[in-house]
C-alpha cells in the first residue's frame, strides 16, 4: 500500500479539524428564521433560546451523528474489503430500525424509564449482532465474507419485517412509523447529547487506533495473519465497535443513509486508503457533510424540513453512480 | 328589579377582582342566599358555551359554579374577543355580534349599554343577591363617559360597592388613596370600603397601614386578604397566567404549555398547576408539550415557527415527549391548515401544520359550538365543549384511535403514538382524564366543589366590617 506523508497527512487532518470546528460555529446560524446578532449578543429570547437550544445542540448532533456514520462506513469497508460496505451492510442499522418501528408499532411508548424507541433499537441492534455473528461463523472461524453475507442477509430479513409490522399496524400507527424512518436530526436535550457524544467519541477513539489493523485486514485476511494480526479478533472487534457506532447513532436519528458510503469513499483515493489518516479525517468530514446538509435541509424549503437523509442521499445517489461507472477503487 | 347587589371594582387589572366575586359568591351560597354573578363586559378569549346556547367569559362561568348555578349569557351580557390587529369579536348575550376597533365601539356604546341594564335586570329580578364584577381600573377617568362595566353601571343601578387593591404589586397606598380621591360624590356614597388582597406573611403586620388607609380615606377596611396557594380557579384571561399558583412537577408528568400569543380557554389547564408555560424553546425535559387553542390559528402557528418552538415541539416529538393539541393546537399538529374564506384574517390564507397527525384542517366560516358528554377508550366518561372554526379530515384510513367517543358513537380527535389532537375543551379540567393521560394521581388534581369551599373559607376567616355590605341573608 502506498501511503501520503506525514506532513500532507498533518495537512489533511488540520483542514479536516478547521472545517468541523468552523460548521460547529457556523451553522448553527443557518436556518429558517434570522436570527438578530444583538439579541444573541445580549442573550435575549427568542434567538438565544434558538441558538441554545435549538441550533447548537443539532449542529452538534449532525456532527457526531454524521462522525459516527463515516467512521463506521469506512471501517467496514476495509474490514469487508467492499468498496460499498455502509454501516447498515452488517444489518445492525437495520435490526435498530426494527426494534425502534417494533417499540412504535407495539405503543410502547417508555420501558423501564427509557424511551421504547431508544430501548427498542439498542434491542434490536445487539440481537442482530450476536444473530449476524453466530450466522457468519463456520467451524468456530469467522471471516469478512461470510459475516458480510450473513449481514446481507438478515439485513434484508429486517427489511422485510418493517414492511410487514408497517402494513399490519393501524392508520396512526403507520404514520408515525414512516416518520421515524424517514431519519432526521432533532435539537436533543443537552444531557442525552453529552452522552452520546461521550460514547462516539471514546468508541471512534478506540476504532481509529486500531487504524493499522484495518488496513492489514483491507489487503487480505490471511496476509493480515502473516503480519500478527488476530483476525478473528480484529473482525470480532470491528463489527461490535462499527456497529455500536451506527446503533446508537440510529436510536437517537433514525435511519440516515449515504454519509456512510460517500464519506470515505470521497477521501479514498485522495488518501490513498490509509486507514491511519481515512478514519479520522472520514469522522471530521462526515460530520460536517451530515450537519452541512441538515442546515440545508432546515433552510431551502423552510417552513417545511428536508430530513437530512435525503439531502445527503440527493448528494450520494449520484456519487454512487460515478463510483460504479469508474467501476470502483476498491474490492 | 329587587335584589340586593354589590359590585367589586379594582384599583388595576388582575388585582384579585374576579377571586374576590367568586369567594363572596361562594361564601353567600354556602350562607343559603340565592346569589347570581353579573360582569356587564369582558375582555377575554376564556369563553364558554352555556347550555341553553350563547357563550360568556370563563370567570363567571367559575362565579356561576361557585352561586351552584347553570352558566347563563345574562351573567355576562358583553364578551369581547380580540381577535389581533386591534379589533375584537363582539359577543352580546352569548351570540356574535359584530367584529369591531375600539374606536367603532364606543360609539355603539349606548346601544350596548341598554344590553347590560337589560340582563342586569333579569338576574336582578330572579336572585336575592347580585355580586357584579368590574373590569380593570375603576378610575379610568379618560373612558368614563363609554363606561359599561365600572362606576359607570354602579351609579346607574345605585349598588354598593367595594374596592380591591392587589398589596402584591406594591403601591397600595397611592393606589387606594388615589382612586377613592377621584371618585366623584356620587360614586364615593356608594362605596361601602376597600380590600386589601395578595397579602403575604403575616396580616397583623398590616394593622398599621389599615389604619392610615382608613383615616385618610374615611372608608372602612373591608378585609386583609392573604395570597393563597391551595385554591386553583379558573384564570380569567392569559395576563393573569404568569401569576398563577405552580406546584412540583409529579415524576414523568412533566408538562409544558405553550403560551400562544393569542390563546384562547386557558383555563382548560387549571387542573395542571405544575406545568411551566413557555413562550421560547426550552433545554429541559418534558414528557408531554401541550399546544393549547389559539383564536387565530395560523398567525400562532406562523408565530410557533418564527421563535423556534414548532422545531423544539417537533424535535422533542421524536425524542419521546408526547405532544397534545387541543382546538386549535390539534389543527396546529396536523398537515396543512386552509383558510379560504379569510375566516381567521380577512384575507384567504393557508399554512403547513407541525406535521405529527395525520389530519389537515379547513376553516369555516360556521362556528360549532356544543356541549358533550364524551368517553375515552378505557371508559372514562367525561363533560366538555366545543368551539372551533373548521373541520378536521383525516388523510385516509380507517383504523385509528379516536381521542374520545361521544353517546352517539360519532368520535372525536386522535391518539396516536407520541401526538394526541382533540376538539375538545373542558377535557382536562376532568381530573380523571388527566389521571388516564398523563399518568399522574388523582390527588394531583383535586376537584372542584373543595375549592370553592376553601375560597368560601378564606373569605369568611379574613373579612371583617361584613354588615357594611349589606348581603347578609
Amino acid at each position: 500500500m502506498t501511503t501520503v506523508g506525514p506532513q500532507h497527512a498533518m495537512r489533511w487532518i488540520g483542514v479536516s479539524l478547521l472545517a468541523f470546528v468552523a460548521a460547529g460555529m457556523l451553522l448553527p446560524f443557518a436556518g429558517p428564521s434570522t436570527l438578530d446578532w444583538a439579541n444573541v449578543w445580549h442573550r435575549q429570547d427568542p434567538d438565544w433560546s434558538i441558538l441554545t437550544n435549538l441550533r447548537i445542540t443539532r449542529t452538534l448532533l449532525g456532527l457526531f451523528a454524521g462522525g459516527a456514520l463515516a467512521l463506521a462506513g469506512s471501517l467496514f469497508q476495509s474490514m469487508l474489503r467492499d468498496a460499498l460496505a455502509t454501516p447498515y451492510t452488517l444489518g445492525v442499522s437495520t435490526g435498530a430500525s426494527l426494534g425502534a418501528v417494533t417499540a412504535i408499532a407495539l405503543d410502547l411508548h417508555m420501558i423501564a424509564g427509557v424511551l421504547g424507541v431508544w430501548v427498542g433499537a439498542l434491542a434490536g441492534a445487539g440481537v442482530i449482532l450476536f444473530v449476524v455473528m453466530g450466522a457468519a461463523r463456520r467451524e468456530g472461524q469467522l471471516s469478512s465474507s461470510s459475516l458480510l453475507l450473513a449481514g446481507i442477509a438478515i439485513n434484508s430479513v429486517c427489511a422485510a419485517l418493517i414492511l410487514l409490522l408497517l402494513s399490519m399496524s393501524g392508520f396512526s400507527q403507520s404514520f408515525a412509523i414512516s416518520r421515524w424512518l424517514i431519519g432526521g436530526l432533532d435539537a436533543v436535550e443537552w444531557t442525552t447529547l453529552a452522552v452520546y457524544i461521550a460514547a462516539v467519541v471514546v468508541t471512534g477513539l478506540l476504532v481509529i487506533r486500531q487504524a493499522r489493523q484495518w488496513n492489514l485486514l483491507a489487503v487480505g485476511e490471511a496476509w493480515a495473519a502473516t503480519r500478527g494480526a488476530n483476525v478473528k479478533r480484529a473482525l470480532v472487534n470491528g463489527y461490535v465497535a462499527g456497529s455500536m457506532l451506527a446503533a446508537i447513532t440510529v436510536a437517537l436519528t433514525g435511519p440516515i443513509g449515504f454519509v456512510g458510503l460517500v464519506v470515505p469513499h470521497l477521501l479514498r483515493g485522495r488518501l490513498r486508503g490509509d486507514d491511519r489518516l481515512l478514519m479520522p479525517c472520514s469522522f471530521l468530514l462526515g460530520g460536517v457533510l451530515l450537519a452541512s446538509c441538515d442546515a440545508v435541509g432546515r433552510t431551502v424549503l423552510a417552513p417545511v424540513e428536508s430530513p437530512a437523509g435525503a439531502i445527503t442521499a440527493f448528494i450520494g445517489g449520484p456519487h454512487l453512480i460515478w463510483v460504479v461507472r469508474r467501476g470502483g477503487q476498491r474490492g | 328589579m329587587t335584589a340586593r347587589s354589590l359590585f367589586v371594582g379594582g384599583t388595576s387589572s388582575n388585582a384579585g377582582k374576579s377571586w374576590m366575586t367568586t369567594a363572596i359568591c361562594a361564601w353567600l351560597r354556602r350562607q343559603g342566599v340565592s346569589v347570581a354573578p353579573f360582569k356587564a363586559q369582558n375582555m377575554s378569549n376564556n369563553s364558554y358555551p352555556c347550555r341553553a346556547g350563547g357563550e360568556i367569559g370563563r370567570a363567571q362561568v367559575a362565579q356561576a359554579e361557585a352561586c351552584g348555578l347553570e352558566p347563563e349569557p345574562a351573567m355576562n351580557p358583553i364578551l369581547l374577543k380580540p381577535c389581533g390587529n386591534g379589533r375584537s369579536q363582539i359577543v352580546v348575550n352569548g351570540r356574535m355580534w359584530n367584529t369591531l376597533s375600539a374606536r367603532e365601539y364606543y360609539k355603539c356604546v349606548e346601544e350596548l349599554r341598554s344590553h347590560v341594564l337589560g340582563a342586569y335586570a333579569d338576574l336582578a329580578s330572579r336572585f336575592d343577591v347580585v355580586v357584579i364584577e368590574g373590569a380593570g381600573s375603576v378610575s379610568e377617568l379618560n373612558l368614563r363617559g363609554h363606561d359599561l362595566v365600572n362606576l359607570g353601571l354602579v351609579t346607574r343601578i345605585r349598588s354598593p360597592w367595594m374596592l380591591v387593591a392587589d398589596i402584591e404589586r406594591g403601591g397600595v397606598f397611592a393606589s387606594v388613596i388615589g382612586t377613592m380621591q377621584l371618585l366623584t360624590p356620587e360614586e364615593r356614597a356608594l362605596c361601602r370600603g376597600f380590600a386589601i388582597n395578595k397579602f403575604r406573611g403575616d396580616v397583623s403586620l398590616f394593622d398599621e397601614g389599615v389604619k392610615i388607609l382608613e383615616e385618610r380615606t374615611g372608608a372602612d377596611c373591608v378585609g386583609v386578604f392573604p395570597h393563597t396557594s391551595t385554591v386553583h380557579l379558573d384564570v380569567e384571561d392569559s395576563l393573569a397566567l404568569d401569576t398563577r399558583a405552580r406546584s412540583i412537577p409529579p415524576r414523568g408528568a412533566r408538562i409544558a404549555i405553550v403560551c400562544l400569543p393569542q390563546l384562547s380557554n386557558a383555563t382548560d389547564f387549571r387542573l395542571l398547576t405544575w406545568a411551566d408555560w413557555i413562550t421560547t424553546p426550552s433545554p429541559d425535559h418534558y414528557d408531554f408539550i401541550i399546544v393549547p387553542g389559539s383564536k387565530n390559528t395560523i398567525a400562532d402557528l406562523q408565530w410557533l415557527r418564527r421563535v423556534g418552538l414548532a422545531d423544539w415541539i417537533v424535535s422533542r416529538h421524536r425524542l419521546g415527549a408526547t405532544i397534545v393539541g387541543i382546538c386549535g393546537g390539534f389543527q396546529m399538529l396536523g398537515g396543512r391548515i386552509d383558510d379560504p374564506s379569510g375566516v381567521e384574517s380577512t384575507t384567504p390564507a393557508c399554512a403547513e401544520g407541525l406535521g405529527l397527525l395525520p389530519v389537515d384542517t379547513t376553516l369555516t366560516d360556521e362556528k360549532q359550538t356544543r356541549i358533550v358528554k364524551a368517553r375515552l377508550a378505557s371508559g372514562v366518561t367525561f363533560g366538555a365543549y366545543e368551539i372551533h372554526v373548521g373541520e378536521t379530515t383525516l388523510r385516509g384510513g380507517e383504523a385509528f384511535r379516536p381521542f374520545a367517543t361521544f353517546e352517539d358513537g360519532t368520535t372525536d380527535g386522535m391518539w396516536a403514538p407520541g401526538a394526541i389532537g382533540t376538539y375538545l375543551h373542558g377535557a382536562l379540567e376532568s381530573a380523571e382524564v388527566c389521571t388516564e393521560l398523563f399518568g399522574v394521581s388523582l390527588a394531583t388534581v383535586a376537584p372542584k366543589q373543595e375549592h370553592y369551599d376553601r375560597l368560601a373559607d378564606w373569605f369568611e376567616q379574613h373579612a371583617r366590617h361584613l354588615d357594611l355590605l349589606g348581603l347578609r341573608p
